[in-house]
């Protein structure tokens, strides 16, 4: 089971995600940064901080929205990764690729401000 | 892989999505038991997870009627997985090519992304074949 809900924070738009990202979730997950990208936001942020459990189709997601939106000049990154999924990412090499910031507050000033007009 | 049996469980799962969740929750519970950190325990879960998705998903296309079992044990030398599927022309996970990270990274590759976690977490793959079964065999070795 995952959730995955939506806020606006300093331009920032903040996809929390909640749960377990395995086979059964990720596509739920994948629909909901679709559907913000599709809204052409500044940045967009991944909060990671109640996320319990990631496996490949939910990296997957991390991997090509995080491509997408690079194409698309929409700064992504995370926020809030527990050491275990962080683990996960340094194994692939995705935490040399996709920023990762330590809270939210860091991350919300750092996109914010590089989109500033 | 000669191993020392001292303790071993075992379950069998159902060929659906949700199983995997069962999978996660007994994996957890029996390696928790072991004194394994919370990191190799998060790691250990993960291999099996893939590989049974990989068969659930894959092979079985989530028929709900087909069945894989599942051992897990623990020796001197480090907790074995053994992963039992009655479709031997499964998905053969040690014939597979994983992509490279570069591969995963730059062409933004999906699938294979499993597989190779699988191969980063584990010391010791081996899949054997006969004409009723295939039997993914997979060892990590710690000190207890």
């Amino acid at each position: 089971m995952v959730e995955v809900k939506k806020e606006v924070k300093q331009g920032v738009v903040i996809i929390s995600v909640k749960g377990e990202l395995d086979a059964s979730s990720a596509l739920v997950f994948d629909n909901a940064i679709e559907a913000v990208i599709a809204e052409r936001p500044t940045a967009i942020l991944i909060d990671c901080s109640a996320l319990e459990y990631v496996s490949s189709p939910g990296i997957g997601v991390f991997i090509s929205r995080h491509g997408e939106c690079e194409d698309k000049n929409i700064p992504f990154a995370l926020c809030n990764v527990s050491s275990k999924i962080g683990n996960i990412l340094k194994i692939l090499g995705l935490d040399q690729v996709v920023k990762v910031y330590t809270t939210t507050d860091e991350a919300t000033t750092a996109m914010g401000a590089s989109h500033q007009p | 892989m000669k191993q020392q049996q001292q303790w071993e469980h075992r379950i069998s799962l159902n060929c659906r999505r949700e199983s995997l969740n069962t999978l996660r929750q007994f994996t957890k519970e029996v390696l928790s038991r072991w004194a394994i950190t919370d990191e190799q325990q998060y790691l250990l879960v993960l291999a099996l997870d893939e590989v049974c998705a990989n068969l659930i998903i894959h092979s079985h296309s989530c028929n709900d009627s087909d069945t894989i079992d599942v051992k897990i044990s623990r020796a001197n030398d480090g907790v074995y997985f053994e992963v039992k599927d009655s479709k031997p022309d499964s998905f053969n996970m040690a014939l597979y090519e994983t992509p490279t990270v570069k591969q995963i990274l730059c062409e933004k590759k999906r699938s294979g992304i499993g597989l190779f976690l699988v191969r980063q977490i584990m010391d010791e793959i081996m899949v054997e074949q006969s004409a009723d079964m295939k039997i993914c065999r997979m060892k990590k070795k710690l000190s207890f």
